[in-house]
């Protein structure tokens, strides 16, 4: 991994046209700014992972699944 | 051609129900083809309200993959997700698009706890034939909303 130290303000080019900025520093948190092309997508990684597992898991669902729905909105 | 799905064999499918997602579905990134499968196109007998509130989204090219998909417009009235201007343009949405707006469900072993993904959505444009699964900008979703109250309020009371 690539490690580089910036100051607020300072900026960091990826490629020809993503940029990230360093917009302020407030003691353990970094405010980031992106500058990319619209088809480049940014997120914080973590609500990422939680869309992965929640797709990984949507996958594992049985067959029998809605009809238990179906049983349940029935009976309640 | 036909795809073979995870929960219902063998299905026959015309080139034009296929949707292509360029990006995949996160999780799922080389998973590229994709068909929806309603209950008008397999021959379950389960109820009417049930059939226009799941689907399921079923890779054409790996029949282990197929997500659950709840249509919110019934289950969850008031959701009415905003997408950003760089989702619009990346799936060619505009006035006259015939598009759909899904949710990936999780069905968990104790049925009442399932949830869907309000934050990130799936969006189809039908006239395009492509799909994605989007995230969206407004934090008040999250991605593990919990759906069956809602569900027996909109759809047992019809």
């Amino acid at each position: 991994m690539l490690a580089l130290s910036r100051k607020k303000g300072d900026s960091v080019i990826i490629g020809d046209n993503i940029e990230v900025v360093i917009l302020g520093i407030s003691g353990d948190q970094v405010k980031i700014g992106f500058l990319a092309p619209k088809n480049v997508s940014v997120h914080r990684k973590e609500v990422y992972d939680q869309i992965k597992n929640q797709n990984k898991e949507s996958v594992n669902t049985r067959a029998d699944s809605l009809a238990d729905i179906n049983k349940l909105l029935k009976n309640s | 051609m036909k795809v073979l799905s995870r929960h219902f064999g063998e299905i026959e499918v015309t080139d034009e129900q296929i949707i292509y997602f360029s990006d995949g579905i996160p999780g799922f990134e080389d998973d590229h083809k994709h068909i929806l499968i309603t209950n008008d196109n397999n021959n379950n007998d389960n109820s009417e309200d049930e059939d226009s509130v799941f689907c399921w989204l079923q890779s054409a090219t790996n029949p282990e993959v197929s997500f659950v998909l709840l249509n919110p417009s019934k289950v969850f009235p008031d959701y009415k997700p905003e997408l950003n201007d760089a989702d619009i343009e990346s799936l060619y949405l505009n006035e006259a698009t015939e598009y759909v707006l899904l949710n990936i469900v999780v069905i968990p072993e104790s049925t009442l706890d399932m949830t869907a993904n309000l934050l990130a959505p799936i969006i189809i444009n039908f006239d395009k034939k492509i799909g994605k699964q989007v995230i969206l900008d407004n934090n008040d979703y999250t991605v593990r909303h919990r759906v069956f109250d809602n569900l027996k309020k909109h759809i047992t009371t019809n």
